[in-house]
């Protein structure tokens, strides 16, 4: 039958957590993913623009993004020299497109995971921490490696949300490379890599040709002993990559993924080695 | 609930279910310029500025924007007064179907809104999320750029060989023809002014039809309950293929009697097809309409799906098309037994021989894809009854006239009966050649009494509308010591799909707009088309053509190479010339025997030589053919025709006003290309005005006289020359009023400038001149008919160049640069003439590179979006040039030829051979995929 669906705004958490109770509830973001799905579905739509998750902040080790920023005001803000904020506004460049970007929201980004998205594997990179609000009125801070470890949704079942997510303040150079035939359409593959400026701790991340998000600890471990060699690199990409189920999408094939991934790992690590980062704009 | 908002500097209160969309809550306030091209946030047609920020407004709810400040193209400007960002795109040739353009300026508008001066990049960056899949974006970077500069407008975009050539013109007394006018719709689509099928108010009222799609490839309906679905609220009509007339009809749009199986009823009980219609629903709202679909209970007795052209031509292979009324009118070798559409052989010499004398051979079999037209606006129809019970089909198409006959004939009525109007169309590429809703629509209608509107979903578009053919082509090319081809061979197998209305035409056009390129005493031609259970090919720009090309200009690439001479040199001494003749032309035409022609116009030459200087040609061993990133450098050749000869026909009318205007009715079909501008230059060069004293009407069966419409490249030079017949015969009603009126000699009278001026300098003004035939003296109408048929078809031709890098570690092809040279005999119009070649290679590298609709083993479409299909943006563009070379053929009016399919033929085997070229690797299937290269390049061993 036809959806016979509600929408609210929600001025409190408390009202938020109520409204989350009910059985069709869907918190909305930016919408544009859950738009059609929810047009012939019985829904009630909760929008979080009310409950002030808009902001920015910038803490003395972090800066915490709140779940209702934009892509686009990601994108646009002053990353204050902040190198894991940089790598995710990378990745974040990268996304959709610009009308997307002006509606869609880092946490519906985030929380969605699809398979298709592209701040997970920056979000990996750059050491995110995700800050849930939950129903009982706590909070809890799970590390993106722990977020993503299966399938964000989760953590949602039980009426949860995103409030924000927390990047740490490390000095270094970071590389987000996202793999596509043309400028919009889905990644073949997303790449996101950071190396500190000083000391260990560098990440790696792969996403898109994978069911999750995923790091890439021998290239991680490479990095932080001083790997420069590209060949080195590839056959580090190479022993990750094997640990990891790779798929095949419904345009590229499970092979050509894998066959291209320690190219483009040891591509994004050259840059991140030849201290460029930035992305593949080109 | 209500909710408040502003739209457009008005306040809006207004109810709005939870679930609406803005875009659906826009256009039911009335706001017609917010256009709908996919539903998913993928193409950006929809795209509005809420608070000042661009977004697409199919993927936003209604209620969530509530307070906001709605800003559409109708707040920013209208034709009168348009913005500065509209005049420029008006003025540039910005705009051709003009259905994207309103969320292409919501986009550049926030740009233009925070940057005073954006760069290019800022605004391909904003247009990410846009596409318009016509104009190729360069005039549309001009307008912006200009925009910007608030610079004055750019008096051509011509280069300078070519303003010398318009100046020449000019000399030649041309005032309108080859002058770069703006589009007479330019300004009610760069404004979102136009009415597409969707934008009048029946369409508000009207009842929402649904159609239900088969999940099956290939299936027979065992049981189909319906009653369920009729009893529920809203719901007004249901049918199935119980409810319908059962008349095979063929739903391409060709001349009659097609020469393609009537193999379609208007609902079956079989399906064929993933996407096959099973019913229709007609009821007062979408949400109904879908409710009414899941209420269907349809049981199904699955049948093997055909998925390939060599399985269904295998022995004991499943008949897709086993009923008996399935047939063909003319003789086309159809065998519905075999899945055979048709078949085409023909031999001029011996090519067996010739190849066995030959010094050289080269061979080989090319595979395309099948392709999506990916026009914007998608299939949509919107019917009604008039006061006289009159069925109006009011619908986006290519073929209005064919689109009555068809209807009619589907649903075994009259002609007379129906009205066919089409009003502005948003793209069609050969898509909308095709009678696919408008029966339906109709029928609906009929019963229900109510207009009801029809329209196409991007994803129905992509399962349920039309494809490009997939054709495996098989060239063998012979030659002598002196590289002189004495042979040439062409097999081609063909994929039609479910249903084969275009199929003998594409196959026969794949020989036919190819093989007489070369001169060759030696050809053959020999092709089949078949059906498989795929969704159903059609017209599609080129018509065949592109695929063959692929092949036979990758076998001509190779020969060059075989013989060590240059590709361009190759080029020039093999390729046909003025004066000569093909056999071809004579034993294959589209769909029947061919015409014996002659050729008139020919600039290839200089089509090869301005190509090959653009691209830098004699630099090609500088380029880098080592490492991972290599470059190389590709060219290709090409003819087309201009229309179908002794087959199309085209009429115009013209009545003269008595304020020295005219009214211009014609059949034409404008789809965005630009006809309606073309043709009316056409009559204001001979009736002495400029295009702005010609008031165009086109495409309403009623009102305006036949022409069969717009395809097959006929529409400048065949409707042209109906135009022209007309505007002659009104110019000498016109002189012999002047010559009564002023007592001169006809003969020496001239009509120039609005005004008829004897030799002896008396004038008389045509204003005058409309009063003395309507009020005063010996008073009729100044008006006549004129109608033209083609007794040839004058080929257009191009070359194209492009230049590519390869990355041999990934497989990715970037173009540099590419080159587009077009001889289209004199343009009517430059600017227009140059947005369809620009437009046409922005598909043509969408073609080589990235579009190719891809299925499961079960027949079904598994990338039926525009995240999963990607189309080329203006981000994604590289550089293109594109040079007009100038003749004059005599057969076309003004020395028009066609130009609308000539640019698209280029592109596979251009890039095909620039990837040799830089890795020494040959790709044998479209499109070059990362995937498919770097498969190539590994099979034969190339690394970094």
């Amino acid at each position: 039958m036809s959806a016979t669906s509600a929408f609210s705004c929600p001025e409190s958490f408390a009202r938020l957590f109520e409204l989350l109770a009910e059985p069709n509830a869907v918190v909305l973001g930016g919408g544009t993913a859950l738009v059609g799905q929810t047009r012939r579905r019985k829904r009630h739509l909760l929008s979080l623009k009310k409950l002030g998750l808009d902001f920015i902040k910038f803490e003395e080790s972090t800066v915490e993004i709140g779940a209702m920023v934009t892509i686009t005001s990601l994108i646009n803000c002053d990353s204050k020299g902040h190198s894991g904020l940089e790598l995710l506004q990378q990745a974040a460049k990268r996304l959709a497109s610009t009308f997307i970007r002006n509606a869609a929201t880092v946490g519906g980004s985030t929380v969605a995971c699809f398979r298709w998205s592209d701040l997970p594997a920056a979000l990996l990179a750059s050491d995110a921490k995700m800050n849930l609000s939950l129903a009982d009125g706590s909070e809890k801070e799970v590390s993106a490696t722990e977020f993503f470890k299966k399938h964000p949704a989760r953590l949602f079942r039980q009426g949860a949300i995103l409030r924000s997510l927390s990047i740490p303040k490390r000095e270094g150079i970071g590389s987000f490379f996202k793999m596509s035939p043309l400028t919009y359409g889905y990644a073949i593959w997303d790449v996101a890599a950071f190396k500190p400026k000083e000391g260990a701790g560098a990440k790696v991340a792969i996403s898109a040709g994978v069911s999750l998000p995923r790091r890439l600890s021998l290239l991680e471990k490479g990095l932080d002993d001083g790997v420069s060699d590209r060949k080195e690199i590839e056959e580090l990409a190479c022993k990750d990559l094997a640990q990891l189920k790779i798929v095949g999408s419904r345009t590229v094939s499970k092979e050509y993924r894998t066959i291209v991934a320690p190219v483009i790992l040891a591509d994004t690590i050259e840059r991140v080695l030849a201290e460029k980062g930035g992305i593949n704009e080109d | 609930m209500k909710i408040e908002l502003t739209v457009d500097g008005l306040q809006v209160k207004e109810a709005v279910k939870a679930n609406e969309t803005l875009l659906h809550f826009l256009r039911r306030l009335g706001l017609t310029q917010v256009k709908e091209g996919c539903g998913v946030g993928d193409c950006g047609s929809c795209a509005v500025l809420i608070d000042g920020v661009a977004r697409n407004s199919c993927i936003t709810f209604a209620e969530d924007v509530a307070g906001a400040q709605i800003t559409t193209a109708k707040g920013m400007g209208n034709p009168t007064e348009p913005s500065t960002l509209q005049r420029a795109m008006a003025e540039e040739g910005g705009v051709q179907c003009g259905f994207c353009i309103p969320g292409f300026l919501a986009s550049t508008q926030e740009v233009l809104n925070k940057n005073k001066r954006p760069s290019k990049k800022d605004f391909a960056t904003a247009l990410d999320g846009h596409f318009c899949r016509c104009t190729g974006y360069i005039n549309q970077e001009k307008a912006l750029e200009r925009t910007v500069f608030e610079s004055a407008p750019t008096c051509s975009c011509l280069c300078e060989q070519e303003q010398e050539k318009r100046k020449r013109d000019c000399k030649d007394g041309l005032s309108c023809v080859s002058h770069s006018v703006k589009k007479v719709d330019a300004f009610s689509h760069a404004c979102g002014t136009s009415r597409f099928v969707e934008d009048v108010p029946q369409a508000r009222d009207a009842l929402v039809a649904k159609v239900l799609k088969s999940p099956l490839a290939h299936a027979k309906i065992k049981s189909i309950n319906v009653e369920r679905a009729r009893s529920l609220p809203g719901v007004h009509c249901v049918l199935t293929y119980k409810d319908v007339p059962r008349i095979p009809y063929c739903t391409a749009g060709q001349g009659a009697p097609e020469p393609s199986p009537h193999d379609r009823f208007i609902l079956d009980h079989k399906v064929r097809f993933v996407g096959d219609r099973v019913a229709l629903v007609a009821a007062e709202t979408e949400e109904q309409a879908e409710d009414a679909l899941s209420a269907i209970e349809v049981e199904y007795e699955e049948l093997e799906a055909i998925l390939s052209p060599e399985d269904a031509m295998k022995e004991g292979a499943p008949v897709i098309h086993d009923e008996e009324e399935a047939y063909a009118i003319l003789p086309i070798l159809y065998k519905k037994e075999i899945n055979r559409v048709s078949r085409a052989e023909v031999e001029v010499g011996s090519v067996e021989e010739a190849l066995k004398e030959a010094t050289h051979v080269v061979a080989g079999e090319y595979q395309s894809q099948i392709m999506h037209h990916a026009m914007v606006e998608p299939h949509v129809c919107l019917t009604f009854l008039d006061e006289h019970d009159r069925v109006v089909i009011r619908t986006a198409t290519q073929v209005p006239f064919h689109a009555r006959r068809l209807t009619a004939q589907a649903l075994g009525m009259e002609i007379k009966k129906f009205r066919v109007v089409k009003p502005r169309v948003g793209g069609g590429f050969g898509g909308k050649q095709e009678v696919i809703l408008e029966p339906l629509c109709a029928l609906l209608t009929l019963k229900t009494r109510r207009p009801v509107l029809l329209r196409y979903s991007r994803a129905e578009e992509f399962s349920a509308g039309r494809t490009r053919h997939s054709q495996k082509v098989r060239v063998k090319i012979g030659a002598n010591e002196k590289g002189e081809l004495t042979a040439i061979s062409m097999k081609v197998l063909e994929n039609t799909g479910a249903y084969g209305g275009h199929a003998h035409t594409v196959l026969c056009n794949a020989g036919c707009k190819t093989l007489p390129l070369y001169r060759c005493p030696n050809i053959s031609f020999e092709g089949d088309s078949v059906y498989t259970n795929l969704p159903v090919a059609g017209a599609f720009r080129g018509y065949g053509a592109p695929q063959a090309y692929f092949a036979l200009e990758s076998c001509m690439d190779e020969l060059a190479h075989r013989l060590d001479i240059c590709p361009v040199e190759l080029r020039k001494k093999t390729t046909i010339r003025s004066g000569e003749s093909s056999p071809i032309w004579e034993v294959l035409g589209e769909g029947k025997q061919g015409i014996k022609q002659v050729l008139g116009s020919c600039g290839l030459e200089e089509c090869i030589e301005n190509g090959a200087r653009l691209i830098g040609w004699n630099k090609r061993s500088e380029l880098t053919r080592t490492g991972r990133f290599r470059q190389g450098m590709g060219m290709s050749t090409h003819l087309e025709g201009s229309s179908v000869p002794e087959v199309d026909m085209a009429s115009a009318a013209i009545k003269m006003n008595e304020d020295g205007s005219f009214n211009l009715a014609m059949g034409a079909t404008d789809l965005g290309q630009g006809s309606d501008t073309v043709l009316a230059q056409v009559a204001a060069e001979i009736l002495g005005v400029q295009i702005d004293d010609i008031i165009v009407r086109s495409s309403d069966t009623d009102l305006t006289p036949f022409d069969v419409g717009a395809y097959a490249s006929s529409t400048t030079y065949l409707s042209g020359n109906a135009v022209k017949n007309a505007a002659q015969k009104v110019r000498r009603q016109i002189l012999a009023v002047a010559a009564r009126e002023l007592g001169r000699p006809f003969e020496l009278l001239e009509l120039k400038d609005k005004k008829v001026i004897s030799a002896d300098g008396t004038e008389l003004s045509l204003q005058r001149i409309g009063a003395i035939s309507l009020y005063e003296d010996e008073q009729f109408q100044i008006a006549s008919f004129g109608s033209a048929i083609s007794h040839s078809s004058p080929p257009p031709f191009g070359a194209q160049y492009a230049l590519v890098e390869v990355d041999v570690l990934t497989g990715f092809v970037k173009v540099l640069h590419y080159v587009a040279t077009v001889d289209c005999g004199r343009a009517i119009n430059p600017r227009l003439a140059k947005g369809q070649m620009h437009g046409a290679v922005a598909q043509g590298l969408g073609y080589a590179l990235t579009e190719e609709m891809c299925f499961d083993d079960k027949g079904r479409l598994t990338n039926g979006n525009f995240s999963e299909y990607p189309v080329y943006r203006m981000i994604d563009m590289p550089r293109v040039s594109v040079v007009l070379v100038d003749t004059v053929e005599e057969s076309g009016p003004f020395g028009a030829k066609s130009i609308g399919e000539v640019g698209l033929c280029g592109a596979l085997p251009t890039i095909g051979n620039a990837i040799f070229d830089a890795t020494g690797v040959r790709l044998l299937r479209a499109p070059f995929t990362p995937e498919r290269v770097l498969a190539a390049l590994g099979a034969a061993g190339v690394k970094a």
